[in-house]
């Protein structure tokens, strides 16, 4: 500075240059007074609110930033005295929103408790770090709904209780479950599918010819093609009694993706299924050996019956009138004893033979049938002044000989045990679903409902001998023929008295 | 007719039954042609008796045979068999007399050359009635070729 030189109220240099510096300075300065007006500001923060000097000028800073709250904010920093920062989100007319950072400095009473303020723009940074972060957050919820889903992926996979592997393309495993680990006895990580069968034990259901690897499933899957389940016997060193799998494979969306496996282990009910055909087998084999036996027995006995009857007849017959008269009494008891076992015996040897040798099934038209049972029927019908009735009778699959033993018995019945009114049976059959139902109706004497099974039972009587003749075969045998063609028979009570015997029999 | 008035016919009856025999037996008595009735209880002396061998030397050869089916030994089939394959005896009726009611024995029976194929009836009156059947059938209705034209 030189004191010599003659200029009228020249700034200071510092003035000048700290005035220029403060235009020139890269970021917004401000100085306000006491009251927060305008008092500077520079170049930037001109641009920065695109308002010219003229317009900033004493105005309130809150006016100019919009926002009501800085007078506080600016008045809360000042009170240590010292610098201080905040953030305050600005709303300019040209600009719209703005995020500016204030660096508040005090700068005391000698100064007219001025305060200056830098600005700086924070709004692109912190755009850009809400963006970053918000770009931050979705990649990390997109991590988090990968992880969601590859543990909802591994839930599904752990919960269910069939083996699960996932194959490449190259049939490599890529992807398995815990089940199916154990069930193959390791990781099938490394094993290519076609060394499936050699390394984890696949066998044909024979149990000793190895799985052939290109009949898996797998094999067909990888190809593109949706595979049938296959029955495998797995049995390896985790489970040497080893066990059965059903085997099923899809291809991934494209074949060229690979493919998917779902081994479930059917031991038990493959065992379950075994066990019942054998049951079944030995359920068919005990009731083919009974009425083997029931055939042979009853046909073995009519041998020493036939003795038994023959000689007491004979006797009868030579010295009837020649010994006393309780030797004839005798003689005719056992005579008869005779004659009625012979009749049981011929009745269990018809009923053995019920479905013995049939031949295939026939069409019968059971209105011809009924007309033939009729016509040998006809003199009890006549001499028992019976009126016979029927409907419209369809034709149905079955043995005419069977049918026609079926219709007999029901007629024989409802003839024998008529009432003292005049005898009337009806003949009826109703289509229901898949099924015929069958009914021969009378009038007669009715069952008591607390027999109506009882009557089935083979020799099951409920009247005496003497009262109504026959050894009580006709309904059971009638039961053989109906349960045979997968029918049912039952007996219902008629109004106000009588019999009606239902049985259902297949439709076509 | 009237030679068998002059000779009793001779009928064999193949029966294991004792029993079953005396019963046959009684029944041809109440017969009227006068018959002679041999009993053999199986199939090995049926042949026997018809080849005249063994104890059998002296028989002579019958007019008409009863065969059971169920023997022990030679069964009765193995029997027919043998007589119907040999032209001296398959001239002889053989009348199967059987308690089997079976389709199979009577369709084996008839395929083997048998006569007659009768289910013993259970009851004495009507077995009766068979004897004499048989008897009347074979004896007073039809005629058979006498043995000697036979045997050539």
């Amino acid at each position: 500075m030189n004191k010599g030189l003659a200029i009228a109220n020249p700034p200071p240099l510092s003035a000048v240059l700290s005035q220029d510096i403060l235009h020139n300075w890269k970021e917004p300065i401000l100085v306000l007074n006491a009251e927060h007006r305008i008092q500077f500001a520079n170049q930037r923060f001109c641009n920065l609110t695109s308002l010219p000097w003229g317009q900033l000028e004493q105005t309130p800073l809150a006016e100019i930033c919009r926002t009501p709250s800085l007078p506080a904010l600016i008045h809360a920093a000042c009170r240590s005295g010292a610098r201080r920062d905040f953030q305050v989100k600005c709303t300019f007319s040209e600009l719209g929103e703005v995020t500016m950072q204030l660096h508040v400095t005090p700068l005391g009473s000698h100064h007219q408790n001025a305060i200056f303020l830098t600005v700086t723009d924070i709004t692109d940074g912190e755009r850009s770090h809400r963006i970053l972060q918000r770009k931050v957050e979705t990649a990390e919820r997109a991590e988090l709904a990968q992880r969601d889903h590859n543990d909802l992926l591994r839930s599904i996979l752990e919960s269910t209780g069939d083996g699960i592997a996932v194959l490449d393309a190259d049939g490599h495993c890529i992807l398995w479950n815990q089940v199916s680990e154990a069930m193959l006895g390791m990781k099938p990580g490394d094993i290519p599918y076609d060394q499936w069968p050699q390394h984890f034990g696949f066998y044909l259901p024979d149990k000793v010819t190895q799985f052939p690897s290109e009949d898996l499933p797998l094999s067909h899957a990888l190809k593109g093609e949706i595979a049938d389940e296959a029955e495998i016997f797995v049995r390896n060193h985790a489970r040497a009694e080893g066990f059965w799998v059903s085997m099923t494979a899809r291809p991934l969306s494209h074949s060229q993706d690979g493919a998917v496996a779902s081994l479930r282990d059917i031991t038990f009910a493959k065992l379950a299924a075994d066990a019942l055909a054998q049951h079944a087998a030995e359920i068919a084999r005990s009731n083919r050996e009974l009425e083997q036996f029931a055939y042979v027995a009853s046909h073995d006995l009519q041998e020493p019956l036939r003795m038994v009857s023959s000689y007491v007849q004979l006797l009868a017959r030579r010295y009837r009138g020649k010994l006393d008269a309780e030797a004839d009494e005798f003689i005719a008891y056992a005579a008869d004893g005779a004659k009625r076992m012979q009749q049981l015996i011929n009745d269990l040897l018809g009923y053995s033979r019920v479905g013995r040798g049939e031949a295939a099934l026939t069409v019968v038209d059971c209105e011809a049938l009924l007309a033939d049972v009729l016509t040998g029927l006809a003199e009890k019908i006549q001499s028992e002044n019976v009126r016979v009735t029927h409907d419209p009778l369809p034709k149905i699959m079955g043995h005419v000989h069977q049918l026609a033993q079926l219709f007999q018995n029901l007629m024989d019945n409802a003839i024998k045990f008529h009432s003292t009114e005049p005898a009337h049976i009806h003949i009826s059959a109703q289509a229901r679903d898949k099924k015929w139902v069958f009914s021969v109706a009378d009038n007669g004497i009715g069952i008591d409902p607390e027999y109506k099974d009882r009557v089935f039972v083979i020799f099951q009587r409920l009247h005496t001998r003497e009262a109504y003749p026959g050894t009580g075969i006709g309904l059971a045998i009638c039961k053989k023929i109906v349960e045979q063609h997968a029918g049912l028979i039952w007996v219902e009570p008629q109004q106000p008295h009588g019999t009606a015997v239902n049985f259902t029999w297949p439709r076509d | 007719m009237s030679q068998s008035q002059v000779v009793p016919v001779r009928i064999l009856l193949v029966e294991d039954n004792a029993a079953d025999a005396r019963l046959t037996r009684e029944s041809l008595k109440e017969c009227k042609v006068w018959n002679e009735l041999f009993v053999v209880s199986d199939g090995e002396e049926a042949l026997q008796f018809l080849g005249r061998t063994g104890n059998f030397s002296q028989m002579l050869r019958p007019d008409l045979i009863l065969l059971d089916l169920n023997l022990p030994r030679k069964d009765g089939r193995e029997v027919l068999a043998e007589i119907k394959q040999d032209p001296e005896l398959r001239t002889i009726p053989v009348v199967i007399l059987t308690s089997s009611a079976a389709e199979r024995d009577i369709a084996q029976s008839y395929n083997l050359h048998a006569n007659c194929y009768i289910t013993k009836p259970i009851d004495l009156d009507e077995f009766s009635e068979v004897v004499r059947a048989i008897d009347g059938f074979w004896f007073s209705i039809v005629k058979l070729p006498r043995a000697a034209a036979a045997h050539s």
